[in-house]
């Protein structure tokens, strides 16, 4: 039993190794260029910009779906738009910005309703949260909860050999025209508003049925506490809700009044209601979430006079 | 908790340490943890499920007393009941859907309307296996082969033992009651083998298996698209994605039952390099054509009482064996094809011929005769596999008959070159280790580089884990 432990150690190790020197190997100039490496840009976002604050949390509904000038304009405040890809889950977003919150802070929490079912708060969609937790510290995955490691560890083996890929070193721009490169981390404004969309024509998509099976109470949980924790620092926190394809808000209407209920059961700062935010096709981009300029600009719009309504009581 | 899964990488190392460190002080500790182990592993498929597994055990275990009985009448009648038993759930959760379906179409061909109610209820995992668990204990036991197990526990591991659960090999209970019911001593060499077959079984089925289905059942779902040779090329495909789909869940079976400290039944011995069809069977699914052979084509009186007696049990054995893997027609018809390629060779006594040796056991190469027979048992197995593969009858003929119509475009073939690519791999490793059986044991390589290789299937199998959309395994569904 002893040789044979000491020598599954060994080969235990020996994989570890090589996994361990993929990891701390720095991603590929070309991987370097997507989406979820903005969240550089809107760590150091969060970090400098000035208060006044207001700062916005949830995932792509926010970056593809609205405008912060109209609240720097009309507020004369200083946005900063977190929001980066809701694949990442809600649970990371309120633990990277609680951290960057500070006295004075206006926080406006609008999740996409995935978020509040089964665990995909936790970040279960493929490797985007292990990306997230290391775009610019390989170890940054130790700072995960236990749950979210759990569900990002199967995606890492395969995430790691991306670094091996010669080609994404020596032809790292392969990408230019390609359709997506609206999702690249160039495609974000100073306030950190996906813009790269703006000119380009809306794509069709099929609308949803469902968000999932079960609401999550624990990420309710997490969102309070978040919010206890925010208002402790100084911080005021509402809720609202994401933009939405208006079929498939009709298709989820169950799913979504329960959101809305579980915001009023929990006591929380809400703004406006889901029907608000909801859009016709011809608003969408690319998915149920995703708004094109004109949706951009009447979402920002609702949220900012829902907004202005509060803070004037 | 699928083999292939993050869950199983930590659920394995977890029992192995509780195994042989905490519970390996008696052999009562070390079946209770293996049950409650098992109740574990499948509990995570379905809680509820559990629950009829664990009535079905508690109901074998139960008839095994009666079936032991002197009085003959008495014991005839236990065995009946648990048979029905089995037969009864089998035929409620797999079966009966089909029946009624069927049933209904018969009387409306008569222009008589029915109106039966369908079940529609999800299959249990693994129930065609365990069923027939439970049946080879009791039918041991009536036909006096061994005594009824006193200790329940015992019995449980005996049917639920996690590895062979779900997907076999259909385990018997002269083989592997006796290893439940002594205790187990840790072997290093049966570890280490263990090991090597569980990186070998992974291989073939995340490596190959995945994706090969990744290819072939794009093709197979998109038939009428593709030209003739991309069809011939997706149902060879096809044979070496459920060959190492099934062999691969086999490996990982018996690899970690090694692990354990159990010896089971092995389930595949390369039946690609079959030369003919009876040598196929024999080297195909091993544990359950065996099972039929010695629980229904012998006590159907097999092949002593004459031609004829041994024709009929011949095609009710393939026949069963067709619809034991699924309550639809394309299954029957894949059996009942076997049985007409199996009759010749019964017919003029040549079902025989190859049983124990090895094809080019004494050389590196077959002989053209040996190549031409392998290739064209090989052609025969395809051609029934798309009977298998299909989901009904008629998309199978029609796959056919594209295959023989659906001339143009030929040269798509060479975007799926990729198929050809996996089946090199495997055939190039199982000729290689066609006289040994013992996957990945390369002692003529030196140490450093056997590490290596043990190494770079591991790292691609991890990789392609994450990688691949979620398989489960084919044989899971029956």
């Amino acid at each position: 039993m002893k040789v044979f432990l000491i020598k599954t150690a060994q080969y235990t190790a020996l994989i570890a190794l090589f996994f361990i020197v993929l990891l701390i190997m720095p991603y590929t100039p070309r991987f370097k260029k997507q989406l979820l490496f903005a969240k550089i840009d809107k760590d150091i976002l969060l970090k400098t910009t000035k208060s006044p604050r207001i700062i916005f949390i949830g995932g792509s509904n926010l970056c593809f779906g609205f405008n912060s000038q109209i609240f720097a304009d009309s507020l004369h405040l200083n946005p900063v738009n977190t929001a980066v890809h809701f694949g990442i889950g809600i649970v990371f977003m309120l633990d990277n910005t609680l951290k960057y919150v500070k006295k004075g802070d206006i926080i406006v929490i609008a999740e996409e309703y995935d978020q509040y079912f089964d665990d995909f708060g936790y970040g279960t969609l493929g490797d985007n949260i292990f990306i997230a937790s290391t775009v610019n510290n390989p170890i940054g995955f130790m700072n995960l909860r236990p749950i979210q490691l759990y569900y990002s560890a199967k995606y890492v083996p395969n995430l790691l050999f991306t670094k091996l890929q010669i080609r994404d070193y020596t032809d790292v721009e392969r990408d230019k025209n390609n359709n997506n490169n609206v999702y690249l981390r160039s495609a974000f404004n100073k306030y950190g508003d996906a813009i790269g969309h703006y000119n380009q024509k809306n794509r069709p998509f099929v609308p949803r049925n469902s968000f999932g099976s079960k609401f999550n109470y624990q990420i309710m949980d997490v969102l309070k506490s978040f919010i206890d924790s925010a208002e402790k620092k100084g911080a005021v926190c509402y809720v609202s809700f994401p933009s939405l394809q208006y079929k498939t808000y009709l298709n989820c209407i169950h799913q979504i009044n329960q959101v809305d209920n579980e915001f009023k059961k929990y006591h929380l700062k809400v703004l406006g209601n889901p029907k608000e935010f909801t859009f016709g096709d011809e608003y969408m981009f690319d998915n149920v979430y995703h708004l094109d300029k004109k949706g951009v600009d009447i979402r920002s719009r609702n949220l900012y006079l829902e907004l202005k309504k509060k803070l004037a009581n | 908790m699928l083999f292939n899964s993050f869950e199983f990488f930590l659920f394995v190392p977890v029992v192995f340490t509780l195994y042989w460190f905490f519970f390996n002080k008696s052999l009562t500790l070390q079946n209770l943890l293996l049950l409650v182990a098992s109740c574990f592993f499948y509990g995570w498929f379905s809680w509820k499920f559990l629950i009829l597994l664990i009535a079905c055990i508690f109901l074998d275990f139960l008839y095994g007393f009666g079936v032991n009985s002197i009085n003959k009448r008495k014991s005839k009648t236990y065995l009946i009941l648990s048979v029905l038993n089995n037969l009864s759930i089998l035929f409620v959760f797999k079966y009966y859907d089909f029946f009624a379906v069927e049933f209904q179409r018969t009387f409306e061909l008569v222009g008589i309307h029915l109106n039966i109610s369908l079940l529609n209820i999800a299959l249990p995992v693994g129930v065609s296996f365990y069923t027939f668990h439970g049946m080879s204990y009791v039918f041991d036991i009536y036909r006096g082969i061994r005594k009824p197990v006193s200790n329940f526990i015992e019995y449980a591991v005996f049917v639920a033992f996690f590895p062979l659960l779900v997907a076999g090999p259909i385990e018997r209970a002269n083989h592997l009651l006796p290893q439940v019911q002594s205790k187990r001593i840790f072997k290093y060499q049966q570890a280490v083998e263990g090991c090597r077959l569980i990186l070998w079984g992974m291989f073939k089925k995340v490596v190959i298996a995945d994706s090969l289905a990744l290819i072939v059942d794009d093709i197979f779902d998109h038939y009428p698209h593709h030209s003739s040779f991309t069809l011939i090329l997706a149902a060879i495909g096809f044979s070496f994605q459920i060959y190492c789909d099934f062999s691969g869940y086999s490996d990982i079976a018996i690899g970690t039952g090694k692990l354990f400290g159990f010896e089971l039944l092995s389930n595949f011995r390369f039946p690609y390099f079959s030369r003919d069809i009876a040598e196929f069977w024999r080297r195909w699914h091993i544990s359950l054509s065996s099972w039929f052979k010695d629980y229904l084509y012998i006590p159907l009186g097999g092949s002593k009482n004459g031609k004829l007696i041994a024709i009929r049990n011949t095609i009710i054995i393939f026949l069963v064996s067709g619809f034991w893997h699924g309550a639809s027609w394309n299954y029957l018809v894949w059996g009942g094809i076997h049985a007409m390629a199996f009759l010749p060779l019964l017919i003029s006594n040549k079902n025989r011929k190859h049983v124990n040796e090895i094809v080019a056991n004494d050389g590196k190469l077959p002989t053209w005769t040996e190549l031409l027979q392998i290739l064209s048992t090989f052609a025969f197995v395809t051609f029934a596999w798309i009977f298998f593969r299909m989901h009904s009858l008629t998309s199978a003929l029609d796959y056919i008959k594209s295959i023989f119509t659906n001339f143009n475009n030929l040269k798509e073939v060479l975007i799926y070159r990729w198929i050809v690519f996996y089946v090199l791999i495997v055939l190039i490793a199982d000729w290689y280790f066609r006289k040994d059986e013992r996957i990945l044991k390369i002692p003529k390589l030196p140490r450093l580089i056997r590490i290596v290789v043990y190494a770079a299937i591991t790292i691609l199998i991890f990789s392609l884990l994450a990688k691949m959309p979620k398989q489960s395994f084919i044989y899971f569904q029956f």
